[in-house]
């Protein structure tokens, strides 16, 4: 996490804030982290884990992403960063299922304004 | 605590109607007459015509990889005057690495420089409520050129900037005559902002005038 707190001394140093996407499984277990986070911008979702959600049925691709808002204590969710910004069909339509409406997409970076939108720190 | 996200509120992208929408379509508007300038090119655009025409807020994507570092992005998106989503992962960047540094040199410099440094949230809001706004010139005469804002939303916007591209006397002399606000003249840009105070919700007649 060296890397981590380092990188959040540079956002504070500037008093500059961050959208912040979090592997789930990865972060749960650093509460102060999160709280530091949470207090320098704001936490998005992103999967339970870094493996990407492209190619995955959607069921699969759900249940990953609301094992994800569990771990992070999330009660609703806005905002997804698939892992490595890559999704699919399955992806937009399981963040439906679950509520969310806005998609970030590293890959693209093209701001679209129904459901594919770029975004990442 | 984490993920108690106040911003959805405000945000909301799935596609939605319009009052516009429901409306019949627009009749011509009438032209801009004005006594003893026979001349002035006042003929009235269709609705047709109007909304062929480039949109004036147009935002330019700037796709990954365009620059090496994060630094060249930026000086690339400050030219296009674009939005600039900086991706950066700390868990793959060590903290003294050259990546680090290139991210704190931008941040650094947006911050000097007056960048408008926000979480994604606040970009969507302002993507949001920037969408519900439209220009559209009613009329245009030799010396004068009355815009209707058209708020769609169902509140008023405040602190809109609208901006008008191009060169010579026309643009630099521009000033308000009719609605409230200011103008200034960037002549490195070539552009005449319209600082805004509030634009209620429909239509907002501004009358700029450069006689």
């Amino acid at each position: 996490m060296e890397g981590v707190e380092s990188f959040l001394d540079i956002l504070e140093a500037h008093d500059v804030p961050g959208s912040f996407y979090l592997a789930s499984s990865e972060i749960h277990a650093f509460q102060e982290l999160m709280i530091r986070m949470n207090q320098l911008g704001e936490i998005g979702l992103t999967a339970e884990n870094d493996f990407v959600l492209l190619g995955q049925p959607m069921e699969v691709q759900r249940d990953r992403l609301l094992t994800a808002r569990e771990q992070l204590g999330v009660r609703e969710i806005h905002g997804v960063y698939p892992p490595a910004g890559f999704y699919d069909g399955n992806t937009i339509r399981a963040m439906e299922d679950i509520g969310a409406t806005i998609c970030s997409s590293r890959r693209s970076q093209v701001w679209c304004p129904a459901s594919s939108i770029g975004g990442t720190m | 605590m984490p993920g108690v996200i106040d911003w959805w509120d405000n945000v909301d992208y799935r596609e939605r109607l319009t009052i516009e929408d429901l409306m019949p379509a627009e009749e011509e508007a009438m032209p801009l007459f004005i006594p003893g300038e026979e001349l002035v090119p006042s003929d009235a655009m269709s609705t047709a015509q109007i909304k062929a025409l480039p949109d004036p807020l147009s935002i330019i994507p700037i796709t990954e990889g365009l620059a090496d570092t994060f630094e060249e992005t930026y000086e690339i998106v400050q030219k296009a005057r674009g939005y600039y989503v900086l991706p950066y992962y700390p868990e793959t960047y060590a903290s003294r690495s050259l990546q680090a540094a290139d991210f704190e040199s931008v941040v650094a410099r947006a911050k000097r420089e007056g960048a408008w440094v926000v979480p994604v949230s606040d970009v969507l809001t302002w993507w949001r409520k920037r969408d519900q706004v439209r220009p559209v010139i009613a009329a245009l005469g030799r010396d004068e050129m009355h815009i209707d804002l058209v708020n769609d939303s169902e509140t008023p916007l405040a602190n809109l900037v609208l901006e008008i591209r191009g060169k010579g006397d026309q643009y630099q002399n521009m000033r308000i005559s009719g609605g409230e606000g200011e103008v200034q003249y960037i002549q490195e840009l070539e552009t005449t902002f319209v600082f805004l105070p509030v634009i209620q919700v429909g239509v907002n007649r501004v009358t700029l005038t450069w006689r």
